[in-house]
């Protein structure tokens, strides 16, 4: 006759690791010179941070309300391009 | 025509910066239609927002100017065509429900206050209604 097979015992589930930024896509931007117009190709990658802030390239929206404000004035020119 | 005398109008942005000639070399209406092209070709001023910027204290305002054809965005030093425009559209949406700022659909809960939902301070409605009920009380009687 066998053994017994132990009981399952449950191990401890691994605490979860810290929250870290998340890449949410890239935009395929240009940065204009502001010189002379002539535009530069620049990705503007968009993040949401572990404090719930909204990085756009160099720029960093920490104030929820300017992210729907933008999100409004967005939705302002995609209608002015009847897009 | 003299075409040195006409600056180029998608450089012209202030007025005031164009310097006019003066002399018989002037030539008003192909410095009319310039004028008016420079006019209609200037973005449009869409809206701004509040953001922080690396290596600068304090918020910075970035301004979003719409080109008048459609064809592209300025959000502050960055363009963004029409197709790249709605992506950014889609992308910050996503970004809307991840932090949980959605316009909200119900009104917030009133506050938890001693006065909350009673309306007039020391208005005390149940005691008015029972007395106007008892043909004490006129209407516009009682209240403090």
């Amino acid at each position: 006759m066998s053994e017994p097979r132990p009981p399952f015992v449950a191990q401890p589930a691994a605490p979860a690791p810290p929250p870290r930024d998340c890449l949410i896509g890239t935009i395929r931007a240009a940065e204009v010179n502001p010189l002379d117009g002539s535009p530069t190709r620049a990705p503007l990658p968009v993040w949401v941070t572990d404090t719930n802030a909204v990085q756009m390239g160099e720029h960093l929206l920490t104030d929820p309300d300017q992210v729907l404000n933008l999100v409004g004035i967005l939705l302002t020119a995609l209608r002015i391009m009847r897009i | 025509m003299n075409a040195r005398a006409i600056p180029n109008p998608q450089a012209i942005h202030n007025h005031d910066d164009v310097d006019l000639p003066f002399g018989d070399d002037w030539n008003h209406a192909a410095a009319a239609i310039h004028a008016e092209h420079a006019v209609t070709t200037r973005p449009l001023y869409v809206g701004s927002i509040t953001a922080a910027q690396r290596g600068v204290q304090g918020s910075v305002g970035v301004e979003l100017h719409l080109a008048a054809n459609g064809a592209w965005l300025d959000i502050g030093p960055f363009r963004l065509p029409a197709r790249e425009l709605r992506r950014l559209q889609h992308l910050l949406g996503i970004v809307a429900a991840c932090i949980g700022q959605r316009p909200a659909t119900t009104p917030p809960a009133p506050e938890l206050t001693p006065e909350a939902g009673r309306g007039i301070v020391g208005w005390d409605l149940a005691r008015t209604a029972s007395e106007l009920s008892d043909g004490g009380l006129s209407e516009g009687e009682g209240r403090p």
